[in-house]
């Protein structure tokens, strides 16, 4: 028997599959063969041919039958085979490209490290978006169809919108019951743990019972709240912890349900421990939970829930909505249900028609809730532009690749010569891409890291980071997501090059042959990263620019040299004069300690809390309303202006002589004053606080207008009183303190000084007042700092594009250059053939870029703050940017076309 | 499918590999080989001797490859691989052990429930 030569193998060996159709030859060849061989055998034991085929035929079976299901599984086993010589050719690709980077090691690392930023640019904004827009809160069983309640009056047909609700609308809320699932009442609160020196503060949130039923989360340990821990009228002492404290506090002792907290002089049963990551509807981590009425007096409860409590606002409401039933009829039912109680408790009607009170439910889903969230929309803005950063990104490593194209063309065309088809070139050339774009990805981890770090500060510094990684699956899907396009983008470009390329003109030609066609691709993608960069210089401006405006608002204080104390009362049933007692001793100590300059108590806090009353002012019949309400007052010792560095305009500040209730002194700011005494002074004035029949109080003193809520906020009218003249009824008290130092350094240290001033005193909370006012500037910081960034990362890939280019070229143009030089050429004039390549991409992409922000300006506009998206001083500064890159850029390339020596130019051919 | 009367699932494979533990042979030889071995007792039609054959390759207990028969045609041979000698023995040994079973059950006396 002899053979032919081992084909098969051979063709293995070339990684040639066979075609369908040589299968279907091959497998009716065989059955012939057969056939014949058996007729063949047949007739020569004496069988008549005819006779022998059909015999032959009857032994073999349906022949049609057996072609088919032959060749379907030779079909099927081609396929395989394809696949697998596919896969041993990427593999051989991906060999070969490493091979080749690793050779070039400066070319392979400038391309990780470019992808690498680009990416990990996009992965870092990616996560926060994800946490800020995408992410329902986590472990709410089905959180579409859980909402929170907005309670919503209208002020002259002006509808104001809170987010705090009283006691009683929460149970107006829960009385609604065909329309909801469940209602729930939260309030976030710090807990003093411990005794004396060793207490310290944690997080706390009061709940309902409902909580955690409401949300659907099930505990990870014991169990969560039940219907009887909101036990009428007080609720048993009980606490739920989260998971971070338990692994903390507890060490994650399975036997933790049945340990006490000591809060105040309560001790509370921890019965449950919450599953993991869960933070409720809260957007800061809470340690414990406890039942809202627990630890309070009936008559406490009482009052929150009487008539009276109706216009004490300290709650949050969510609810679920009951199957089938919308949003918008939830809450027109459950608006019912609260006028109709407004009614019974004694709100006159004529008031309900003025300001028409209702509920408006909002969706907990972050897109929803979020919506109007500055932060959230900064983000997306960023998000967006992140994108340009990876785009600038790609183009830089596409244009280093066609760099690299030009020096490879020869490469290339002997591969090709040699049989390599372009479909091939084409896979090894998206294989490298793609091993770039790997590496890069990988890289980009680091910089997510890093990234994810300076963004949690900025924009999340309220949550707990110590159990959620950088680096999560979401972000880690994107990144892989932004890799890939970065991957088939940067691949994309050669491999197009390589088709195009007239490959045999590069094997005929020497070195310096294909310079002519190198320039269109690579010119439109200078064009394309300058035009960018000129966008992210002028957004950066923007918001940078924004941000100062902001920060230089005159807000009328001082919160930056501020520190707030307040006793954690939780836990303690203090009564108010008691309270008052270890308040005025808390100010006495502050006073005496040396490193206090000036300290005071006052009723309110700006940025915080404030409270508003009815104000007569004799002679008038009543004050015109102003949009954000009022007046507002204020209760405070004296020293408070000066500890606030609230600036007093005329008259006086209060002394301890005003501390006497029979003689009534006010403090009024510059708006109230101009409203009821316009063009008048105010000093000596008189003001009836309360009620029209209430003793005069006599204008002592006019302040600036300090804000009261908010950074940005209409004025508002405000009194400041004696805090011994403030309504009984108020009850908050904090004590301001102006450190003679830095505030924020002195923190500690007055904490601990404040705290050991008297024995038992409960624990004192101190914070820097500035961390009241920074989060209202999160979005203009965030846009500020990561604009700057992106920018700074735009500018210089787009600098180190257009050195490397013009330097590729005047490497490319030695040859041309020398013999000009030889022919006389003047030395300015091959400097500007330098100068102006360079200067001319970057003005073509600079009036790109200007263009789209002219024309993307307006939807920007919103996000900016007193800031045109068209300042010219702020476009003026970007081209001044942009010129100075063309500078830097073309500075180097420059000096090597001017010492081009003609000589060795000449000789290199 | 194609109709194996006289045999028992899987037994078609196992005779066909035992066919080619004596080197490379065609369709055809495999074919006659079994036939003439069994007498013709084993009535295979050969359309399924050749899809076992082509399953044997996509498994890869065999591989094939053209050359030329002793008539001096152009023939696909087929030749074990080791897997393929590998699944012969494994084959082959609990085909044995079934068939010891069902034997030792055919001839049992059958006096074991009275006992």
């Amino acid at each position: 028997m002899t053979r032919e030569p081992r084909i098969a193998g051979l063709r293995r060996f070339f990684s040639l599959p066979r075609s369908a159709r040589t299968v279907e030859r091959e497998i009716d060849d065989e059955i012939r063969f057969h056939i014949e061989s058996r007729v063949a055998d047949l007739a020569a034991r004496g069988i008549s041919r005819d006779a022998a085929r059909e015999k032959a035929l009857s032994e073999y079976g349906d022949v049609m039958a057996s072609r088919r299901e032959l060749n379907r599984l030779e079909r099927r086993r081609l396929a395989r085979e394809r696949w697998v010589v596919r896969a041993e050719s990427i593999r051989q690709d991906l060999a070969y490209a490493a091979r080749g980077l690793g050779r070039q090691r400066g070319f392979a690392l400038s391309v990780i490290g470019v992808l690498a930023l680009g990416i990990g640019a996009n992965a870092t904004m990616f996560g926060v978006i994800d946490r800020l827009l995408l992410r329902p809160p986590a472990l709410v069983a089905d959180p579409a169809r859980v909402v929170t309640a907005d309670f919503v009056r209208s002020f002259d047909g002006e509808p104001t919108h809170q987010e705090t609700l009283s006691y009683p609308q929460y149970l107006d809320l829960a009385g609604a019951k065909s329309i909801f699932d469940g209602v729930a009442a939260y309030t976030e609160t710090n807990l003093a743990l411990g005794h004396g020196a060793e207490a310290r503060s944690v997080r706390g949130m009061k709940v309902s019972a409902s909580y955690f039923s409401m949300l659907g989360v099930h505990a990870r340990i014991g169990r969560l709240f039940l219907p009887e821990d909101d036990g009428a009228p007080v609720a048993p002492n009980v606490a739920v912890v989260s998971y971070g404290f338990w692994q903390r506090e507890f060490a994650g002792d399975q036997g933790v349900v049945g340990r006490e907290l000591q809060v105040g002089d309560t001790k509370y049963v921890i019965v449950g421990v919450a599953p993991r990551h869960f933070v409720g509807l809260s957007s800061s981590a809470i340690d414990v939970w406890i039942p809202i009425t627990s630890g309070e007096t009936p008559q406490a409860i009482a009052g929150w829930s009487g008539p009276r409590g109706r216009n004490g606002y300290w709650l949050q409401a969510a609810a679920r909505l009951s199957p089938g039933v919308e949003r918008e009829r939830a809450a027109a039912g459950a608006s019912r249900v609260l006028r109709a109680n407004m009614l019974r408790d004694g709100v006159p009607e004529n008031r309900l028609m003025e300001s028409q009170p209702r509920f408006e439910l909002r969706s907990v889903l972050p897109r929803e809730a979020r919506a109007h969230d500055a932060s959230a929309r900064v983000a997306l803005l960023l998000g967006a532009v992140s994108v340009l950063v990876l785009v600038i990104a790609c183009a830089n490593v596409a244009n280093l690749q066609l760099a690299r194209g030009i020096r490879r063309r020869r490469e290339i065309a002997v591969r090709s010569a040699l049989g390599a088809g372009v479909g091939r070139l084409v896979q090894q050339l998206l294989c490298e891409g793609a091993l770039l774009a790997t590496l890069g990805g990988v890289a980009a981890l680091v910089v997510v890291a890093g990234g994810a770090s300076v963004m949690r500060q900025i924009v999340f510094p309220q949550l707990d980071w110590e159990d959620t990684p950088a680096i999560d699956l979401h972000v880690l899907a994107y990144a892989a997501l932004a890799a890939l396009a970065a991957g088939v983008l940067t691949g994309l470009v050669p491999a197009v090059q390589a088709r195009r390329a007239r490959l045999t003109n590069a094997l005929h030609g020497g070195a310096r042959e294909g310079r002519v066609h190198q320039s269109k691709a690579r010119l439109a993608l200078l064009i394309v990263q300058a035009a960018l960069s000129m966008v992210m210089l002028v957004g950066t401006g923007l918001f940078v620019r924004s941000l100062r405006h902001v920060q230089a608002l005159p807000i009328g204080m001082e919160p930056e040299h501020v520190l707030t104390a307040e006793l954690n009362l939780s836990g303690l049933s203090y009564k108010q004069p008691e309270i008052d007692a270890l308040y005025h001793r808390l100010e006495r100590a502050a006073l005496a300690y040396r490193g206090i300059e000036s300290a005071a108590l006052s009723t309110s806090l700006p940025f915080w809390t404030s409270w508003g009353t009815r104000v007569h002012v004799a002679g008038r019949d009543s004050l015109p309303r102003v949009r954000d309400g009022g007046p507002y007052f204020n209760g405070v010792t004296p020293g408070y202006l000066r500890t606030m560095g609230m600036r007093l305009l005329r008259g006086r500040d209060f002394t301890v002589a005003d501390q006497n209730p029979s003689r009534r002194v006010v403090i009024v700011n510059e708006a109230f004053a101009r409203l009821a005494w316009p063009n008048e002074d105010a000093i000596g004035r008189c003001v009836r606080i309360g009620s029209d029949t209430a003793p005069c109080a006599d204008v002592i003193g006019v302040v600036g207008n300090p804000r009261r809520q908010e950074i940005i906020e209409d004025v508002s009218l405000q009194l400041f009183l004696p805090l011994e003249q403030a309504p009984a009824w108020v009850e908050t008290r904090t004590l301001v303190i102006r450190p003679t130092g830095d505030a924020r350094r002195a923190m500690a240290s007055i904490r601990r000084y404040l705290q050991t001033s008297a024995p038992d005193l409960p624990y004192v909370d101190v914070r820097w007042m500035q961390e009241l006012v920074s989060p209202q500037t999160r979005s203009w910081r965030m846009g500020a700092s990561v604009f700057a960034a992106f920018g700074a990362l735009a500018l210089l890939l787009a600098m180190v594009g257009l050195y490397s280019m013009l330097s590729y070229d005047v490497a490319q143009r030695t040859h041309e250059l020398g013999v000009r030089v030889a022919l006389g050429a003047r030395r300015g004039h091959l400097a500007r053939l330098v100068v102006e390549a360079g200067a001319r991409i970057i003005a073509v992409g600079t009036a790109i870029g200007l263009g789209i922000v002219l024309l993307a300006g307006r939807f920007v506009q919103p996000l900016l703050f007193e800031t045109s998206p068209r300042q010219p001083e702020i476009l003026a500064g970007a081209l001044g940017v942009m010129v100075a890159v063309t500078v830097l850029a073309t500075l180097l390339p420059t000096r090597r076309a001017l010492e081009v020596d003609p000589i060795i130019a000449l000789r290199a051919d | 499918m194609p109709s194996e009367p006289m045999l028992l699932a899987g037994t078609l494979d196992l005779l066909v590999l035992r066919t080619l533990t004596w080197g490379p042979r065609h369709g055809y030889a495999v074919a006659r080989w079994i036939k003439d071995t069994s007498g013709e007792t084993i009535e295979v039609e050969d359309r399924a001797l050749y899809l076992a054959l082509h399953r044997l390759e996509e498994r890869g207990y065999v591989e094939s490859e053209w050359g030329v028969s002793d008539a001096n045609r152009r023939a696909k041979y087929y030749q074990l691989t080791p897997a393929g000698r590998r699944e012969l023995r494994a084959s082959e040994a609990s085909f044995t052990r079934y068939v010891d079973a069902v034997f030792k059950i055919l001839r049992a006396s059958g006096a074991g429930s009275r006992a």
